[in-house]
């Protein structure tokens, strides 16, 4: 029965996302077949052509239909720009976007983290005045502002590491996961390795600012909630060391509101993406979105609606889960409701 | 000054919240009035001027007057956030008091809508929305205001929902009143001060979405400077002009910084009460 409920949910969800971006190339005023030909004209059967290609002569419930199965298969049909199936351009880029996302999520978790528990143990501290002035200027931080600030000081200034790609142009790493860190680890050529760790680090650096500014201060504020609790004073009273007091009882009971900030956090990394992408020329999904919406090639942008919504859903449902797993409370609630 | 606004004040991010968004308001007031030289206009063979007598604060790659710019700037990024701010109390107030109110289907037809739209980071739905109309000045409000009124929604409804379960609510239905005077006398002022806390949430929310679409090209077109725009246009000069990057990103994170303290400061006022 449980079974059956969430493949209602997730069948739901798929409608939902495939409505939304059947419905944009419908939106945009206009004629999409006009749109396609462009201002020089084409003869009738041209039109002709190009609406039975589109499929646009049949109702628009079979339309739907006929674009719900495709997306489940991943056929978006073909890019206007690069005239390749948008699926194949898909595949080399979303992995770029992964890599980057999971470096920037693992080092602000880190030390997010960190920074967050230092802040609230040593409460009213320079460390903690320190982590909550960073975390409220990180959180207002335009990211673009930022990455051009990275980019004048370690780039211009120091030229300490490059800005644009993800590795030197004399490597030629075969593609095989897409992901580059494990594709050069493994090529012949250690120095690819280390040329793509070189790439990685202004723009990963960049991408995590606004999740660190999120995660220190969720981290911060729940430890400092469960600290009042009254376990921890028993646990205090009977004598435990601090330390052991802080990983036993105050750090397992705070971790269900963090993991759920590292989960809203990645969240925040689908838009810092687009944007750290643009400014280092990263080539990923983010910058190949917004190249598409300038050029208006919408079976891309299609595309592309559909995978950020699914990723989000996918993200929502993923940190839930995770949150159950570390906190029983939530678990045994569930059971006990179905 | 009387105690009460005294009180207020006290609170840090309250009082700098105010003394920095000011700053921003006075900045938008001043150039409805008194631009130096105008925002378009190019002064040839003056171009990436450094700050001078002449150029407060120097000029752009084509001759124009940075702080003539900076100026205009203000009326896009604070403008826009100002009114997406208000359509943002409008719809999300009105939406989520009438869901609250009257329940059932109008909630769930809502609630459904403002999910949905919720479903999407809210860059990413700016840029679809732009996407669909077209990069203008009045589309870049359209999608902000679009992005920032579920948020607004979600509040207000919530806080309406409690205010509904409240005895002084079922003694007015008791006595008779009218569905518009409970909402407007009963319900409207007991959640103004979640309203006021999430628009200034909504107000920052725009000037970041505003600027990143300028940033990335799709946003105010040219030659209106709007100040994501003017950061992008200087991202091949920071060696030889640095002040064209470090200018207006400085006036644009100190803006959202203030809306941000603003909102953070109000919520704990509520939360105190």
């Amino acid at each position: 029965m449980k079974l059956f409920g969430s493949f209602l949910k997730i069948l739901g969800y798929f409608l939902f996302i495939s409505l939304v971006s059947f419905s944009i190339i419908r939106l945009i005023p206009g004629d999409p077949v006009q749109n396609i030909i462009g201002e020089r004209g084409a003869s009738e059967e041209h039109v002709a052509e190009i609406t039975k290609n589109l499929g646009l002569d049949q109702p628009i419930y079979i339309q739907f239909y006929k674009f719900a199965v495709n997306a489940l298969t991943g056929n978006f049909g073909e890019s206007i720009v690069t005239k390749q199936p948008v699926m194949s351009d898909f595949k080399v880029l979303w992995p770029a976007t992964v890599e980057l996302a999971l470096v920037a999520l693992l080092w602000s978790s880190i030390i997010g983290i960190l920074l967050g528990t230092l802040a609230a143990v040593k409460r009213n501290s320079i460390w903690d005045y320190g982590s909550v002035s960073l975390s409220t200027v990180g959180f207002a931080m335009p990211l673009f502002w930022w990455g051009l600030i990275v980019i004048f000081f370690f780039a211009v200034k120091l030229s300490l590491f490059p800005v644009s790609g993800r590795v030197d142009v004399i490597y030629d790493i075969p593609y095989v996961t897409g992901f580059f860190f494990i594709d050069s680890l493994f090529s012949a050529d250690k120095t690819a390795f280390i040329s793509s760790l070189k790439y990685m680090v202004l723009p990963a650096f960049v991408l995590g600012t606004v999740p660190l500014a999120l995660i220190v201060r969720i981290t911060r504020a729940s430890i400092i909630d469960v600290a009042n609790e009254d376990y921890v004073r028993t646990a205090r009273a009977k004598g435990l060391p601090y330390k052991v007091v802080l990983f036993k009882h105050i750090f397992k009971n705070a971790l269900p509101q963090i993991i759920t900030s590292i989960g809203l956090a990645l969240g925040q990394l689908l838009t810092g993406a687009i944007m750290t992408e643009t400014l280092f020329s990263w080539p990923g999904m983010g910058r190949w979105l917004v190249k598409s919406i300038e050029a208006r090639d919408y079976p891309a942008v299609q595309a592309g609606v559909f995978y950020s919504m699914a990723i989000v859903i996918v993200v929502n449902w993923l940190t839930d889960e995770c949150v159950k797993m570390v906190n029983p409370k939530m678990r045994d609630q569930q059971r006990s409701s179905t | 000054m009387n105690t009460a606004v005294k009180k207020i004040f006290r609170q840090k991010s309250i009082l700098f919240g105010t003394i920095l968004f000011s700053f921003f308001m006075i900045m938008l007031l001043v150039s409805f009035v008194w631009i130096p030289y105008g925002y378009d206009i190019i002064f040839d063979g003056k171009s990436l001027v450094a700050p001078s007598a002449e150029f407060f604060l120097g000029t752009d790659d084509l001759g124009r007057d940075l702080f003539s710019r900076l100026l205009k700037g203000s009326q896009f990024s604070l403008g826009i956030g100002l009114v997406v701010g208000g359509i943002s109390i409008f719809f999300g107030a009105s939406l989520g008091l009438s869901a609250a109110y009257f329940g059932r289907r109008i909630d769930f037809f809502f609630t459904q809508i403002m999910n949905a739209l919720q479903a999407m980071p809210s860059l990413l739905l700016a840029l679809f929305v732009v996407a669909i109309l077209g990069p203008s000045i009045t589309n870049t409000i359209i999608s902000v205001a679009l992005v920032s009124i579920p948020s607004m929604y979600r509040l207000v409804r919530s806080q309406a929902l409690v205010e509904m379960s409240k005895e002084y609510i079922q003694s007015a239905k008791a006595l008779g009143a009218s569905d518009k005077r409970i909402i407007f006398r009963h319900l409207l002022p007991n959640c103004a001060t979640a309203v006021l806390v999430q628009s200034a949430v909504c107000c920052s929310e725009a000037i970041l979405n505003t600027a990143a679409l300028g940033f990335l090209g799709l946003g105010i077109p040219a030659p209106y400077p709007e100040w994501g725009t003017m950061l992008a246009d200087s991202r091949n000069l920071m060696e030889s002009a640095p002040q064209l990057m470090w200018i207006p990103g400085l006036c644009l994170l100190l803006l959202i910084l203030s809306t941000q303290l603003l909102s953070d400061g109000f919520r704990d006022q509520l939360k105190r009460k």
